[in-house]
């Protein structure tokens, strides 16, 4: 990602009386070097990127990185991963906002839908696809998202956004930063969004409303020179309609589907406190606690989170660097009986005690670089887990990098792995059978996931207006959740047979692939960034299992698009003018199956074409207007189906126009 | 999207947005804004700073002690996040005065002693402080875009003035390290006392 412009003569060549009178701007800053310097594969979405975008969540963002698979299950709920696995309860991705992680413990999975942090207050995305484990611990198997939001004193004033649009209906936010002196920067934030459904498999609204409130701080201080505060704060509050299908035994299908009236809060504050005596050193104290509360047809518990870090970075010499730390974190949850998913216990705790250490060594006069780490934690569902890393990057030229990678990381089991029973689906009666409710039922033996993955990358920028990052990878997976059906525990009931889904590490495979991304400015006034993804999926189960019992709903290799393209072009089209397509192309999805894909119809999934569209105009400095066009080409369109108690929506067409003032 | 579900405006749009109407879409975009577009005059601000610091490098004396053998590396290490995007790696492998110029690049924690540029990162601003403590009399020149650099102890502060950047220069600072600029420097310098 070059990030000047391209400068007609050598500039190196210039005199000091030449430069004084050069005239200079200041460019798009790039987070280029990030990516250059990182023995893994990494992706940046700049705030410049979320601009032109025209995006207006985060998982919409997503879509642009490659070896991610971003696919809308309904008006408000995203089935996001990298590198394979995607799902309804896609687990392999930890997600992190300014170091707070929203995973949640109790499904091993993101709620994007309640991600709503306003857009134009992230300063960038660094996307990590492949395992994170050794610093970032368990649950960062296929990659990590850091969202990393603006330093108070870069949101100065006042901030106002509002979109109208038929789906996105109103968007508003406003946000006001402030100062009490040079040390000390603060913001506050509210936001509120409503929106409308998508459209069901018959073309008709889907009803499946939404709308989200949101509101926040953020204040820096220094306190002292070397020293540094960060204290944040945030409410969120979403009210999501869903549609479920529910066993039933007044229908003929066994199932009926239930427009749900849902609501998902989550509250956090933290605190981070960031200390250096030297250039060579530097620690940082972070504490946080959150809550986060979801209520609807499905689910509904209260849980709650106390997580306590420490990390300390210091340089030995010029050519080697550590960095440790250690973590602890307590998770304490409340469920009430619902009509899909129970627990039991109805309350729980959980604790994560973790250490990791890293040791990076440059060599051959900075040449190669490699480093070596580890994490090692303790966590109440499956023990002790080690995931360590190795990376090796050689710099042949100041232009070129290599990088290789092997590393392990487990993804440990949830609170609902271990605990749960799920209402699944209900096979009406037949001649032979009475109907028969099929429930998931978690289990205390189930293990982790586990993965060793092998990884190779090349970047390459031969001018500063190109830039080529290729990586390819090979993911040996081992322990992977499955489900026998287990008819021996079958149990009539009211004539009523029930019979129990049992989890299992029946599972194991491959996942390999590549992937390339390109960035190239033709002009100034071009910008061109191309994404591929290609993945390819090779599952067994493991011999050791019955395969009799076995849910027949297939291996995982189906789960996921084999080809992905996504291309951005942004044009600027006079001074203040500019225009933005982004065209995507996602393969087909041959099988997305689960539990209950024996009893719903059998449905695969399109490859796709889709085309965003934003022409942006600046009239002011400061004052930007804005249309959008989002799914532009062949819409209306299903990008996945969920796995459980799910209702197939369809994706439309939509357009929105903005307007944002800064002052 | 019922304001837009007429079937003549159904038929018009599945033309435009059919795989070849977009292709074709996508292309006409390409010319146009090829017409539209141009070089640009002006160069990027932090282009420019890191043709200045290799400037610095060229005008100053270190005390032999610090630089010994002719032939030997001059290192340029960047303390904090990159802002330079490539035109630091430009710089890599010139020629000062017998020395080549090496850069060496720490985003986070640095052992500085073998540095014979810093320049400090505006990443670092909250713990300038600190670094110029260890670095003051160290015979290391120290440059940075952080604002009122010079006046806080730093040696050579840019600082962008009317779409120009310009630089300053703190001499208590440099005459304390037993670093000599040059007189031409100087002259084109704001001297900060």
């Amino acid at each position: 990602m070059p990030s000047g412009p391209a400068v007609p003569q050598d500039i190196t060549e210039l005199g000091l009386e030449e430069l004084l009178n050069t005239g200079s701007h200041l460019g798009q800053q790039d987070r280029a070097e990030i990516i250059r310097r990182a023995a893994a594969a990494v992706f940046v979405i700049s705030q410049e990127d979320l601009r032109r975008s025209g995006v207006t969540s985060i998982p919409e963002a997503l879509r642009m990185v490659p070896g991610l698979h971003v696919a809308r299950l309904n008006a408000n709920q995203w089935a996001v991963t990298a590198r394979g696995f995607n799902g309804q309860f896609a687990n392999k991705l930890l997600v992190l906002v300014d170091g707070r992680t929203v995973y949640t413990p109790i499904f091993s999975g993101v709620y994007w839908e309640a991600l709503d942090l306003p857009l134009a207050d992230i300063e960038r995305i660094e996307v990590i696809r492949g395992p994170g484990a050794s610093l970032w611990g368990a649950n960062a198997v296929n990659g990590i998202i850091n969202i990393i939001t603006k330093q108070a004193r870069d949101t100065q004033g006042a901030y106002i956004s509002l979109s109208v649009g038929d789906e996105e209906q109103t968007l508003a936010t406003l946000r006001y930063g402030g100062q009490k002196n040079e040390q000390l920067h603060w913001r506050v934030f509210g936001k509120w969004s409503q929106r409308d459904g998508l459209l069901d498999m018959q073309g008709e609204d889907a009803r499946d409303d939404w709308t989200l409130a949101s509101g926040g701080f953020r204040l820096d201080w220094l306190p002292a020179p070397g020293d540094v505060v960060l204290l944040q704060g945030s409410l969120h509050r979403a009210d999501l309609q869903r549609n479920y299908t529910l066993p039933s035994l007044n229908s003929a299908s066994g199932n009926e589907t239930v427009l749900d009236d849902g609501t998902l809060t989550t509250q956090s504050l933290s605190a981070r406190w960031e200390h250096t005596d030297s250039p060579a050193s530097r620690s940082a104290l972070q504490f946080y606690y959150q809550r986060e509360r979801r209520s609807d047809i499905s689910a509904d518990y209260t849980l709650e989170t106390l997580d306590l870090d420490f990390q300390q970075e210091f340089a030995i010499s010029q050519q080697q660097e550590i960095i440790w730390g250690l973590g602890f974190r307590y998770s304490q949850d409340d469920f009430n009986q619902s009509e899909i998913i129970n627990l039991q216990p109805r309350q729980r705790d959980y604790q994560l005690f973790s250490l990791f250490a890293q040791d990076r060594l440059s060599l051959f006069d900075d040449r190669v670089e490699l480093t070596l780490g580890s994490k090692f934690e303790h966590n109440s569902f499956s023990g002790w887990e080690i995931q360590p890393s190795l990376r090796a990057l050689w710099r042949p030229g100041s232009t070129q990098r290599l990088w290789a990678s092997v590393a392990r990381a487990v993804r440990s089991p949830s609170r609902a792995e271990d605990d749960t029973q799920i209402n699944s689906f209900l096979l009406p009666a037949s001649a032979a059978m009475p109907p028969s409710l099929f429930t998931v039922n978690g289990d205390r033996s189930f293990e982790s996931e586990t993965l060793i993955a092998y990884e190779i990358g090349y970047r390459i920028w031969p001018r500063d207006d190109l830039f080529l990052d290729i990586a390819a990878f090979y993911n040996d997976y081992d322990d992977l959740r499955f489900a026998s059906v287990d008819l021996a525990a079958a149990q009539v009931d009211d004539t009523v047979l029930t019979i129990p889904i049992t989890l299992n590490n029946a599972e194991r495979g491959a996942l390999y692939g590549f992937e390339i991304a390109a960035d190239w400015r033709p002009y100034e006034k071009w910008h061109l960034q191309l994404a591929y993804s290609y993945l390819q999926a090779d599952f067994e189960f493991k011999p050791s299992f019955d395969t009799t019992t076995l849910v027949p709903a297939g291996l995982g290799d189906d789960r996921n698009p084999q080809h992905q393209v996504s291309v951005r072009a942004g044009f600027q089209l006079a001074p203040a003018v500019e225009l933005d397509v982004w065209l995507r192309y996602v393969d087909s999805i041959s099988a997305v199956q689960a539990l209950g894909a024996a009893a719903a119809p059998s449905l695969s999934i399109d490859d796709y074409v889709s085309l965003d569209l934003r022409l942006g105009w600046q009239p002011a400095p400061g004052l930007e207007l804005s249309l959008h066009g989002r799914n532009l080409s062949n819409a209306p369109y299903i990008e996945f189906l969920p796995e459980s108690n799910g209702f197939p929506v369809q994706v439309e067409r939509s357009i929105y126009g903005q307007l944002t003032w800064r002052f | 999207m019922a304001f837009l579900n007429t079937a003549y405006q159904r038929i018009i749009r599945s033309v435009i947005w059919s795989l070849p109407a977009q292709i074709c879409l996508l292309l006409a975009c390409l010319l146009l804004a090829g017409i539209a577009g141009g070089q640009e005059k002006r160069s990027d601000v932090y282009a420019v700073m890191a043709v200045y610091t290799y400037n610095f490098a060229k005008f100053t004396h270190w005390p032999p002690a610090s630089i010994p053998v002719s032939g030997s590396s001059l290192n340029l290490c960047l303390l904090g996040e990159d802002p330079f995007g490539m035109s630091l790696s430009q710089l890599e492998g010139k020629t000062v005065k017998n020395h080549t110029l090496h850069i060496r690049r720490y985003p986070r924690v640095a052992v500085l002693a073998d540095c014979h540029i810093v320049f400090v990162s505006r990443s670092e601003d909250w713990r300038l402080d600190t670094i110029l403590r260890e670095l003051a009399q160290a015979p290391i020149l120290t440059v940075s875009d952080i604002p009122d650099f010079a006046r806080r102890g730093g040696m050579i502060a840019l600082q962008i003035v009317e779409q120009r950047v310009r630089f300053s220069i703190n001499t208590a600072a440099t005459a304390q390290a037993g670093l000599q600029l040059s007189s031409k420097l100087l002259e084109l310098a704001q001297i900060v006392d």
